[in-house]
């Protein structure tokens, strides 16, 4: 199963892996419990820095669509295809924008609310 | 009896070091420029500084065949001289000249190594876009080797400093010889090592390579450094032994075979798993623009 990286799109690199190793996952192409590259063949591979691979395997892992057994290395998690069809990030932005609508027909005001989110992000 | 050997197995250096190989080489390449004319795979010929790209190609192969030629005139004409003289092998230092006859001998493969590095480079350089691609799958070791193979190289080793602990009659003496011996050897082994995982791990050398044919070039690089770890080891046993046993006569022979067992497994390997008829050129053809 090939993988491809586009340098020149807008999308960050890391996010690309992360999309593209979903896709393969949901289409088929890699089933729970198939071994994936090491961060740094992968990364030798696609001729990115190892920390981008290593912060897209650290996304999937933490979606537990992938899951590292120490030396033995990275394999699809048991859950996987589950786990792939869940946007972690489009779940943020709902929950995010509803909560954002109902402060808005109390009329709190944008200003007020990204003070808040900001407070809230920093304790 | 034995000058008799040492002469056949010298014409044996001289045959499959100079000819044989050499020859192998020679066939891959022309086969290449008659099946994979530069007008249909322009890919296969980076070098765009010549009209013709296949000239740079056809000159590496005249200078290939050229020193070829001079090593296959030295190694006969050395035969001839050491026949007349009615030299027969003492041990008495010969088997360095055979051990830098080889390396000569060694040279052309050497020089085409260096040219196809200089090759892929150039691809690369061409070759760079935005789109980069890579297999979604683990490699490993014994997906290249056989672990029996690498269990055997290791074992080989392990039993260089047995042997050497047996000659000192097993009382460890770190003296310069056993230094040597241990110190290069593990020296080795970690180069080895290092080309394995390179094979194995490291960049593509040449971009347009299909991925079954990187893997049989990881696979060759691999096997290649292994038996040539179980043969130097061998090597580094037998030539204690016969230092040992007073067997020095043996020298120049023993020198000659490790040789010939070193092309045999680290050059000969390419002609046995990659067969030039198997590789995949379609790679290497120019891509069609779907877009217009």
């Amino acid at each position: 199963m090939e993988i491809f990286i586009d340098i020149e799109d807008s999308t960050p690199l890391f996010a690309q892996l992360v999309e593209q190793i979903k896709q393969a996952v949901l289409q088929g192409n890699i089933s729970a419990g198939d071994a994936l590259p090491s961060i740094r063949q992968l990364a030798n591979d696609l001729e990115l820095n190892n920390k981008t691979v290593a912060k897209a395997y650290r996304l999937l892992e933490r979606d537990s669509v992938i899951q590292t057994k120490g030396y033995r290395g990275t394999f699809i998690h048991p859950d996987a295809r589950k786990n792939s069809s869940f946007d972690l990030n489009e779940w943020a932005r709902t929950t995010l924008g509803k909560t954002i609508n109902e402060l808005r027909s109390a009329d709190v005001t944008d200003s007020e609310i990204r003070i808040a989110f900001s407070n809230v992000m920093k304790s | 009896m034995l000058d008799v050997i040492f002469y056949v197995i010298f014409l044996g250096q001289i045959f499959l070091l100079s000819y044989y190989y050499p020859w192998k080489t020679y066939e891959r390449i022309a086969y290449i420029l008659e099946h994979c004319p530069p007008s249909q795979y322009p890919k296969l010929y980076p070098n765009t500084n010549y009209i013709d790209p296949t000239i740079p190609v056809r000159g590496l192969v005249k200078t290939f065949k050229t020193i070829n030629v001079i090593t296959i005139l030295i190694g006969v004409g050395a035969i001839f001289l050491a026949a007349i003289n009615g030299y027969k092998p003492e041990g008495h230092g010969e088997e360095t000249l055979i051990g830098l006859y080889a390396m000569v001998q060694f040279i052309p493969m050497i020089f085409i190594e260096i040219k196809t590095y200089q090759q892929n480079k150039l691809m690369r350089e061409l070759s760079k876009s935005g789109v980069r691609k890579a297999q979604l799958q683990a490699r490993n070791l014994f997906d290249y080797i056989s672990p029996i193979a690498v269990a055997a190289a290791l074992i080989m080793f392990c039993l260089v400093i047995l042997f050497e602990l047996y000659i000192a009659n097993f009382e460890f003496r770190m003296d310069q010889k056993f230094i040597t011996i241990v110190g290069v050897g593990t020296v080795m082994q970690f180069f080895f090592g290092f080309t394995i995982y390179w094979a194995i791990y490291g960049k593509k050398q040449d971009p347009h390579l299909s991925y079954e044919d990187q893997k049989k070039v990881g696979s060759i690089a691999t096997s290649s450094a292994v038996y040539t770890s179980i043969g130097m080891s061998v090597f580094i046993i037998v030539n204690s032994a016969v230092k040992e046993f007073n067997l020095s006569y043996l020298d120049p022979v023993i020198m000659s075979l490790y040789f010939q067992a070193l092309a045999f497994f680290g050059v000969g390997v390419i002609f046995r798993k990659f067969k030039v008829e198997d590789v995949n050129f379609e790679v290497y053809k120019k891509e069609v623009n779907n877009n217009i």
